[in-house]
């Protein structure tokens, strides 16, 4: 698989210059990256569950962390659809973005985004997928925001990648915890070791955070309509099919642990059933084409969340069989709308009417798509919800709640596809206004639909043959059993049958009623649907005002508060251990043992120090400053160091002379600080010196490793031909530290005399 | 500044102090002294000589720009460096060769020393700049 | 004699960090000046003091540690002077161009002209 992600990520990186050169025919070459894979998963799923393979290659060993993917039938459900999908996208981008410059960019963001997602799901590492979790943010925020001169677009990226991006800061507390709590970061050993224990609950909360967020599950899926900024190629990739949907792999893959908790399945069925009604209701407020499809994907994951819930071999077959037929249908649909886009520029439904006219394959694709929404028997979503009435028929307590939610959503459905369609098979628009202009629809614009539309098809009626495999590899991947599932065209005449039926038939009389009428109007609706947004917002502008707050307190700009926190800290945090530590010093009292010349030198500095900090004057001040130099340097000769003696002299005259040069400008000093301040000052600055002075007294009165000098002392005339050991320490052993400080001693001076000496040019002199 | 006590010791002692700073450079690996140290008193000889003398005049007196001095000092400290690595060894390592040389007896010399040379150079350099720098300003 | 030194280093470090905490710039310099001797000195005192020769090698025969100071704090500091020259001298570049910008060399005015521009 790392092969795969790879290819797909070079992809992205050459397709910038291959539209340049190839701007007609660039995508053909590019869409082969997706088609190789999807053929090698295609062989991958003709041998399972032989197909289950990994690979692994180490990356921090170290920490046991490892480049380890592998392939069962979950993975290879989603890797399947990512591939397949996003080769038709890849070739619908050809023609969707022809003449635009910008079209190499829109295929790098869409193959970076790809590969990413193909890691998502095959990554069998938590950090790793971690990592690919937060590329697929990255990738969908810079899909999102392509048409970065728009403010809706910019609104629109940021706000998916802040809500994202917070799902996967909890994603990453989560693997953390998880894999530290099982002692392994492998995805399939923590499978396998089935602890049941493994989840805890704030690592299930972690996990589920992090998957509502991405699949727009209540109360987060406000992102996702307004995620219909995005270019319609990567709204119908990411918000139909994709990434989305790396909310419920997330979900499913690890259902085997975490479902044993209350909390899972109330957490999964209430905010999938929450999420399911609500985009169903909201969608038929819609009048812009892309939104409804929004809206009706934020339902249908609610739906698929509803379904995780429970861990039960036909909740995981209608899972998956779910799961196929909304990317079928629904990428078709999305496809359908940008090709009505392109072709008579206008997305309003209401005053779109009569397009018939633009070509017989895109009706027969947005009928099919259309009809596989309402659940048209024959069709593949018919099936799938043949699986989830069964399912919850079994379930006992729930089955009336649940079917009652999935009836009113598939009747909501029926009408959302009846509103898609209105517009091709009418001739006269709701609202004409003004009357449309056709354009010539490029034939690469409903391929991909029409694909996508038989597919549906061709799996509702042949799903034993297509999707059997399928849903069985999902099955042993995610129950870990083998348990075969049989799948039906035509169940017979039974009561799900009816449910089903009954649902359309009400779907169809409500459309007839025009129900959507009066959800346009009401305010209650209106202020549901933009509920998130404003919740969105203040949260926002909670996070600015906390922040500027926050800095203003801190950063508030006085050096001197910044020094005396710092001052403060140091003195408590290094005074208290001191002072438990002053028992083992041994202090030489006697005086006797300083002689007379070390004396007069540390007199020498003391009276400097005495003279720089009392000085009312600054040229006095600058030559106390000079005899505390001078001291040092005398105390460096008199402790046998000459090397430093002489350093000290020189930089003490040359110091004395910059700083007089310099302070010619610069005005008298006066006292500027009221008394009270000076005192605190004095007493704080007492006390840090204090504690120095105890921190060079302990230090002196321990060793806790030997010397490393003798090592240089033996040396110096062996190894490096000198007899002068400072000096071959700073031009031989230590050399690269050397190196570094007169690189930094070159810099200090540059910027000294950039500062004092470069002047912006003035424009008009040199012209 | 004009006096004239300054400017006749000035142009007496620069060149002495000059000397000193090469013999602090050249005698440093066995005695105290060494790059840092030569390259400050050098710089020290400049000022003196610019205190006495003036900012143009100096200037034209070492005829080079300091920061191209300091530039060189850098380039040559890491050259010396690479020389070592066609040992092959690692970056700065030292090498030394002992050659015969006339009236001397025999040269020890090695790449620590030129990297002390470029030391030196790059401490006077920048000391001079920023001398000339605020003397200007 | 370590315990003088001791309370020397103390003083430096007292006088440096009071002098940075007034509100002229040209005091703050002063401050850092100090700081850093202060530093230099902590390093030489804490390393061990001795009054025996410099770890300078004689030309015939050995010198152990025990005979001479300890090089490697000496090493240390001979660049720690260097480079605190010239970051105090590019303080000063510093300062010296913001009292041209602001006309002042009070901190605190310094810093409300800075939000205001």
């Amino acid at each position: 698989m790392l092969y795969f992600i790879a290819i797909l990520f070079v992809t992205a990186l050459i397709s910038v210059p291959l539209c340049r050169w190839l701007p007609k025919n660039g995508g053909w070459f590019l869409a082969l990256a997706p088609a190789a894979l999807f053929v090698y998963l295609c062989d991958a799923l003709a041998s399972f569950p032989q197909g289950v393979s990994g690979q692994t290659l180490p990356w921090f060993p170290g920490l046991h962390i490892s480049l380890a993917f592998r392939l069962d039938g979950l993975s290879l459900l989603f890797a399947l659809l990512i591939s397949g999908i996003g080769f038709l996208v890849a070739l619908y981008i050809m023609a969707y973005m022809s003449g635009n410059a910008r079209q190499g960019l829109f295929y790098a963001y869409h193959f970076f985004f790809m590969g990413s997602m193909i890691g998502v799901v095959t990554a069998d590492d938590l950090l790793l997928l971690f990592v690919f979790w937060e590329l697929t943010s990255v990738s969908s925020f810079l899909l999102i925001g392509f048409h970065h001169e728009r403010a809706e677009a910019r609104r629109a990226a940021l706000q998916s990648i802040l809500v994202t991006g917070l799902g996967g800061l909890a994603l990453l507390a989560g693997v953390l915890m998880l894999g530290l709590r099982c002692g392994t970061f492998r995805i399939s050993e923590i499978l396998l070791g089935a602890n049941h224990q493994a989840f805890t609950v704030p690592i299930l909360a972690a996990f589920l955070l992090a998957a509502f967020t991405k699949s727009a599950q209540f109360p987060f899926h406000f992102w996702l309509p307004n995620a219909m900024e995005a270019p319609t190629p990567a709204s119908a990739y990411l918000h139909s099919s994709t990434m989305v949907k790396a909310g419920l792999y997330l979900l499913a893959r690890f259902q085997p642990i975490g479902a044993d908790s209350p909390v899972w399945f109330w957490s999964l069925f209430l905010a999938g059933a929450c999420t399911a009604l609500l985009g169903a209701v909201l969608a038929l407020r819609q009048t812009v084409f892309k939104r409804l499809l929004a809206f009706s994907t934020v339902s249908a994951l609610g739906l698929l969340t509803l379904q995780l819930s429970v861990p039960h071999p036909l909740a995981a077959a209608a899972f998956a069989a779910l799961l196929v037929a909304h990317a079928f249908y629904k990428g078709a649909l999305f496809l359908v709308a940008g090709a009505v886009d392109h072709a008579v520029h206008e997305t309003d439904l209401r005053r779109l009417a009569g397009l018939y006219r633009l070509s017989p394959f895109l009706v027969g694709a947005a009928a099919l798509a259309a009809a596989s929404l309402a659940g048209i028997p024959g069709l593949l979503n018919f099936t799938a919800k043949e699986f989830l009435y069964d399912f919850w028929g079994r379930a006992g307590s729930l089955f009336v709640p649940a079917t009652l939610i999935l009836m009113i959503v598939s009747a909501l459905y029926t009408v959302a596809a009846l509103l898609i369609l209105r517009p091709f098979f009418a001739a006269r628009a709701e609202d004409a206004g003004v009357p449309l202009t056709f354009h010539s629809l490029d034939a690469r614009l409903w391929v991909g639909p029409v694909v996508l539309g038989a597919a549906g098809l061709l799996f509702g009626i042949f799903p034993q043959r297509l999707l059997q495999p399928l849903v069985s590899a999902v099955c042993s991947a995610m129950l870990l059993t083998d348990e075969p599932v049989h799948l039906e065209a035509w169940p017979g005449w039974n009561l799900q049958l009816a449910l089903s039926l009954a649902a359309v038939a009400v779907g169809v009389l409500l459309f007839v009623w025009r129900a959507w009428r009066p959800l346009r109007k009401a305010r209650l609706a209106l202020a549901v649907e933009t509920f998130g947004d404003r919740a969105y917002d203040g949260a926002l502008r909670g996070l600015f005002r906390v922040a500027h707050g926050s800095t203003r307190i801190l950063q508030h700009g006085y050096l001197r508060l910044y020094l005396l926190v710092i001052l403060l800290a140091t003195v408590v945090l290094v005074g208290v251990p001191l002072t438990a530590a002053v028992s083992h010093l041994h202090l030489e009292l006697s005086l006797k043992s300083v002689r007379i010349e070390e004396a007069f030198s540390a007199l020498l500095v003391v009276l400097g120090i005495m003279g720089t900090v009392h000085s009312p004057s600054r040229l006095a001040a600058i030559i106390s400053l000079g005899v505390v130099g001078y001291g040092i340097a005398t105390l460096f000769l008199l402790f046998g160091a000459p090397d430093l003696s002489m350093t000290q002299f020189v930089v003490e005259t040359l110091t004395v002379v910059l700083l007089v040069l310099a302070f010619r400008h610069l005005p008298e000093y006066d006292l500027k600080s009221r008394l009270a301040v000076r005192m605190r000052d004095v007493l704080l600055c007492s006390a840090l010196g204090c504690v120095m002075a105890a921190l060079v007294i302990l230090a002196n009165s321990f060793q806790l490793h030997p010397k490393i000098s003798s090592y240089f002392m033996q040396n110096s005339a062996l190894l490096a031909h000198g007899r002068n050991v400072v000096n071959v320490i700073i031009v031989d052993f230590r050399a690269l530290d050397t190196l570094g400080e007169i690189t930094v001693l070159a810099t200090a001076g540059l910027g000294a005399w950039a500062l004092l000496k470069l002047r912006p040019r003035k424009k008009e002199a040199t012209r | 500044m004009n006096s004239l006590i300054l400017q006749i010791a000035a142009r007496y002692l620069h060149p002495l102090l000059l000397l000193y700073s090469w013999f602090l450079l050249l005698s440093g690996h066995n005695d105290p002294g060494g790059g840092f140290t030569g390259g400050l008193v050098a710089a020290a000889s400049f000022a003196l000589y610019m205190i006495a003398y003036g900012v143009e005049q100096t200037r034209r007196a070492l005829r080079v720009d300091p920061l191209q001095l300091a530039g060189a000092g850098l380039l040559i400290a890491v050259l010396s460096g690479l020389l070592g690595m066609f040992r092959p060894a690692a970056f700065l390592t030292g090498v030394w060769i002992a050659a015969p040389f006339p009236v001397w007896g025999v040269l020890d010399a090695g790449t620590p020393m030129l990297f002390d040379l470029g030391v030196y150079l790059v401490v006077m350099g920048v000391s001079i700049k920023l001398v000339f720098t605020f003397a200007e300003d | 004699m370590t315990l003088i030194l001791a309370l020397v280093v103390g003083g430096l470090y007292a006088a440096g960090l009071y002098m940075m905490l007034r509100r002229s710039l040209i005091k703050i310099l002063l401050g850092l000046a100090l700081l850093s001797h202060g530093a230099n000195l902590l390093i030489f005192t804490a390393g061990g003091l001795t009054r025996t020769h410099a770890p300078l090698l004689p030309s015939e025969g050995a010198l152990t540690l025990a005979q001479s100071a300890d090089p490697l704090p000496q090493a240390l500091i001979l660049t720690a002077i260097v480079i605190s020259f010239a970051v105090l001298v590019f303080a000063l570049a510093l300062f010296r161009k913001t009292y041209e910008t602001a006309q002042s060399d009070d901190v605190d005015l310094v810093k409300t002209e800075d939000e205001e521009s």
